[in-house]
């Protein structure tokens, strides 16, 4: 499907470019959020809707700004007024394509494996839009299956929730997005 | 216990010089002194604001809440609770009280989640990340100590 909104640019509409998979070390990405969502300790991020816009090391075709482009047909609005866009910087994927982050959670005798990835994920008119997709067991968490997959209101997966949140307000915290960052778990004080 | 409180306070005491030298470069005692006694004023006050402010907090966070600040009463009679500067917090898509502060090397943050879960969360400005859930049972005078001190 094309573009059919008149107001964003042509150079950032999907037409027939292709899904980028690989992301490199340098390349920034940016996201959009409410501001008061923005201050320390970052805690009221939503997991829900994590998208981002890379900017595929090329800052002048594809600008910050960008991702304050409306996309939603629905909505009338061309530009998020009062938002703020926050600029993180990818600094190491040891070796791998893109960020992954994998949380493995053990309950009774079952794992629970979530998968955070940093995926391009274009949008008829958004060519650059990507995404912190995250995976319970396999299965993506989208907008329709949160509350049945990893919105689930018991002690497991608050815990999950709070793992992957520390994850991402970490990364914007420092603003930066690091493979090789790990989480030291602690049995005691 | 107060032998174990007051070895936390001297410990508390040494990371705080070190962290803050120089705020503590200055001869304090007079100060101290002040603080002390604004302080644990304060602190019952900061308490009950707390509660009144959260007020969507189930028994078993108020009680957990209660045990942390009964451990903080002590330890800021013996540190300068200037350094300290907890805040509050609650997050929209949970139920969850979190005090968190901000030092040079990172923010720390102890969640009381509605399962009476005390969580432990820590993320550096270097990228570390430390991360510990407990129950009631902990040992709140070592996870205020490691609250406080990084």
């Amino acid at each position: 499907m094309d573009c059919q909104l008149t107001y964003i640019p042509d150079r950032l509409h999907l037409k027939n470019k292709q899904i980028i998979h690989e992301f490199i070390v340098g390349e920034k990405l940016y996201y959009r959020s409410k501001p008061e969502n923005l201050t320390k300790p970052y805690d009221n991020i939503s997991l829900r809707d994590i998208s981002h816009n890379r900017n595929f090391n090329d800052d002048i075709a594809y600008p910050m700004n960008d991702v304050l482009f409306n996309t939603d047909l629905d909505d009338d609005r061309e530009i998020y007024e009062g938002l703020e866009v926050v600029l993180l910087v990818i600094t190491e994927l040891q070796n791998e394509t893109t960020f992954k982050k994998e949380i493995i959670y053990s309950q009774n005798l079952e794992d629970i494996k979530v998968m955070i990835k940093l995926k391009h994920d274009p949008i008829p008119c958004m060519y650059p839009h990507s995404v912190f997709e995250i995976s319970v067991n396999n299965e993506i968490v989208n907008q329709n299956n949160y509350n049945s997959i990893l919105g689930k209101k018991n002690k497991t997966y608050s815990n999950l929730r709070s793992e992957i949140r520390q994850e991402l307000t970490s990364m914007i915290q420092n603003r930066v997005v690091d493979s090789s960052s790990e989480t030291e778990y602690l049995d005691e004080p | 216990m107060e032998n174990s409180l007051e070895t936390l306070a001297i410990n508390l005491n040494l990371g705080q010089t070190e962290l803050f030298k120089e705020y503590y470069e200055t001869p304090e005692s007079k100060q101290i002194h002040t603080f002390n006694d604004l302080s644990i004023k304060d602190l019952k006050d900061w308490y009950n604001s707390v509660l009144v402010t959260y007020a969507f907090l189930n028994p078993i966070q108020v009680e957990n809440f209660q045990n942390f600040w009964n451990s903080l009463e002590y330890v800021l009679s013996e540190i300068d609770p200037l350094k300290l500067n907890i805040k509050t917090d609650s997050n929209n898509e949970e139920l969850d009280l979190l005090l968190w502060r901000e030092s040079k090397k990172g923010i720390s943050k102890l969640s009381f989640d509605i399962y009476g879960q005390i969580i432990y969360m820590f993320n550096g400005y270097d990228g570390k990340k430390i991360r510990g859930v407990f129950d009631s049972n902990v040992d709140m005078e070592k996870l205020l100590f490691r609250f406080i001190r990084l």
